[in-house]
């Protein structure tokens, strides 16, 4: 299981590659959009979970850049967003892409890395 | 109202205020508030007893709505005010457009007897075809029309008589009306006929006579004709022109008069709903009229008043009270300390959860004191990120009710409170329940929570500062809040054996940045007042009967 997980918070970032690591799950931890983009291309992801909020530039223009890799299944299937603004307006784009949104705070931790470590359908 | 049609109309919802009455024909009468409906095609055909209109068919609903909404009863000031102006209107049109000589013109033109009678019929601009045709010089002939367009209008409107009977209202586009004004303006010989094929929204038959008025606001085209095919004579045509001639002022007049009359209904809505108290004097300094803000507002003595002049030796009294303005710096406050707190909530939201995350990553790596220590850093951490949000809630306007438990809830509402309150013994009371710990209550538990964490606090602080530096004295402090079933309502009573009240206090306690606390921001117990309200109670508040102390009371209804 590869996670690629994309978050600009450091103690976020390596608090929740440490608890993935501890299910049993690989993890590449990003704090760019770039990078994000860069591992995305290089590299093979079951799960990638993307913040919203970077500082470079947005979690939705990573997908957008990822479709050169992926096709719209693969989108749906592989990313989650993450983010600590849960407007309409987030729910709605995202849902274009169908990619789930889990707000920040999690409201339930142990859910939220459930679906983080295991593969999209 | 009432409404009078054929059928039985469909709708959604039927208005408490609407009377449907089932007839085959039209009312000949029809009062005020009367309305005379047929169906045809896609098209209501609507008919008052001044005027008459089409909406198509799906629009019938919203046509209600808006005359429930334009048909309140104008309240006497206003019909105070409306007349004022009415006179007004009517002075300033008369002086500015009809002159003695035209009077004169007429007078001679007609007879007298004809011109008392013309000034009698014709009350309304669209009344004039049937006038004309009534005339004596003007009884061969057979159909008369009047199109009418204000500028800026998409629609001109056209009112017609034939053989004494009025023709059906029609609308035409300005553009068509702009093309039959030019064409008779242009025209050398002024004889027309119906065969020129652009004049299709003229009803008049076979020749007819035209003339066309450039008024400031409108223009006009009269048509006039016998319905026959022999070309009016010089003598028609001459004594046509006259007549037009003559009425042209009368016809301005009475078009400016009913567009002062519209805009005069819109005028009056807008001083009625303006969120200023606003009166209207007359030259004898009376009142005739005051919008429904002048009269909500209370404290007369507290206003700066400003007048500002109109025309005639009128005047316009805007009062803007003390209050109002220190009510504006309040929102104003209000507002920038709840995008502050937002903003905050936003910025720690992040590293609060980083901090939550990583202690709870070191809980399962540590055994022991270690792995308490970090799950205490893990639970304090999300504490925190409760107590911005809910601090950030206390400014939101959310209106949602959820179910609590009650004794849980009060008890979290202390906690909130344990810093301030430390060293203060405290209790709770419940009383006439029948098992306390599982009562529920349906409520806005964002703004319960935020009532009874400032009255808490208050109480709190008001010991502390009796008791100064004595800690003795502080250990003696007491804050109670009794809970108290009523069966259908819950009371809350919180009690405090500090200092007590003021008679100030008890005065200005509710009003905004009044403070009696030296980093105090006086909001506290406005707040508290306004979530109440918000939720249907009201905030109590005075001095303990037995012993010292303030208590202050709300109540809140048990939904069954």
């Amino acid at each position: 299981m590869n996670v690629l997980l994309v978050e600009d918070e450091p103690l976020i970032q390596k608090s929740l590659k440490k608890l993935m690591e501890k299910r049993g799950a690989t993890v590449d931890a990003v704090s760019s959009g770039k990078e994000a983009i860069t591992h995305i291309l290089n590299n093979d992801y079951d799960r990638i979970v993307c913040d919203l909020m970077l500082q470079d530039t947005t979690g939705f223009d990573v997908i957008e850049e990822s479709k050169k890799k992926f096709s719209r299944e693969d989108i749906a299937r592989k990313f989650v967003v993450i983010t600590a603004y849960t407007s309409a307006q987030v729910h709605d784009k995202a849902a274009t892409y169908g990619c789930r949104v889990i707000g920040k705070p999690f409201e339930d931790l142990e859910a939220a890395l459930k679906i983080f470590t295991t593969k999209g359908e | 109202m009432r409404l009078y049609h054929s059928q039985q109309l469909e709708l959604k919802t039927k208005p408490s205020f609407i009377d449907f009455c089932l007839t085959d024909e039209r009312p000949k009468v029809l009062g005020p508030s009367e309305f005379w409906l047929f169906a045809n095609n896609d098209q209501f055909h609507i008919e008052s007893a001044t005027r008459k209109f089409t909406i198509p068919t799906g629009s019938l609903g919203r046509w209600l709505d808006s005359w429930t909404g334009c048909q309140k009863p104008p309240t006497t000031s206003a019909t105070k005010l409306h007349r004022a102006i009415r006179r007004f209107a009517t002075t300033i049109v008369d002086a500015k457009l009809v002159t003695t000589g035209k009077n004169q013109a007429l007078t001679t033109f007609l007879g007298r007897e004809e011109t008392r009678e013309l000034e009698r019929a014709w009350r309304s601009p669209h009344m004039l075809p049937r006038v004309v045709l009534g005339l004596k010089d003007f009884s061969e002939y057979e159909t008369c029309q009047l199109i009418l367009h204000e500028r800026g209008r998409a629609n001109a409107e056209s009112w017609g008589c034939s053989n004494h009977r009025d023709l059906a209202f029609n609308k035409t586009s300005a553009k068509n009306f702009t093309k039959i004004f030019n064409y008779v303006r242009k025209s050398k010989s002024k004889l027309f006929d119906q065969s020129t094929t652009m004049l299709e929204d003229i009803q008049v038959v076979g020749n007819f006579l035209a003339k066309e008025f450039s008024f400031q606001n409108h223009s006009a085209l009269l048509f006039l004709s016998r319905n026959g095919f022999l070309p009016p004579t010089q003598d028609e045509l001459n004594s046509f022109n006259s007549l037009c001639d003559m009425i042209s002022p009368y016809l301005d007049r009475l078009l400016a008069k009913e567009r002062a009359g519209e805009r005069l209904g819109q005028l009056i809505m807008l001083v009625e709903n303006l969120p200023l108290p606003i009166e209207l004097l007359d030259p004898t300094d009376s009142v005739i009229f005051s919008n429904s803000r002048f009269k909500s507002t209370e404290e007369i003595a507290s206003r700066n008043q400003s007048l500002i002049p109109l025309i005639a030796g009128y005047h316009i009294r805007i009062s803007e009270d003390s209050e109002q303005s220190f009510d504006i710096d309040h929102h104003r406050r209000v507002s920038l300390l709840g995008e502050l707190l937002n903003t905050l909530q936003h910025e720690l939201n992040n590293p609060l959860f980083g901090l939550h995350l990583g202690s709870l990553d070191m809980t399962s790596d540590f055994d022991g004191e270690f792995a308490q220590l970090f799950e205490d850093i893990s639970k304090n951490s999300t504490r925190c990120q409760t107590i911005i949000k809910n601090f950030s809630n206390l400014y939101s306007t959310s209106k949602a009710e959820s179910s609590i438990v009650l004794s849980d809830f009060i008890n979290e509402v202390f906690i909130l409170t344990k810093s301030e309150i430390r060293g203060i013994g405290k209790s709770i009371e419940f009383k006439d329940f029948d098992n306390p710990q599982v009562f529920s209550l349906n409520v806005n538990a964002v703004s319960l929570s935020q009532i009874l964490f400032n009255l808490i606090i208050n109480a709190g602080q008001a010991i502390k500062n009796q008791a100064g530096h004595d800690t003795k004295k502080l250990r003696e402090g007491r804050i109670t809040l009794c809970v108290i079933n009523k069966n259908t309502t819950v009371r809350f009573e919180l009690i405090d054996n500090g200092p007590g009240l003021s008679s100030a206090f008890i005065n200005n306690a509710l009003k905004p940045f009044f403070t009696t606390k030296v980093q105090g921001t006086g909001l506290g117990l406005t707040i508290s007042r306004g979530l109440l309200e918000s939720i249907g109670s009201t905030l109590e508040l005075g001095n303990n009967h037995s012993g010292s102390g303030a208590y202050f009371a709300f109540e809140l209804p048990i939904s069954q």
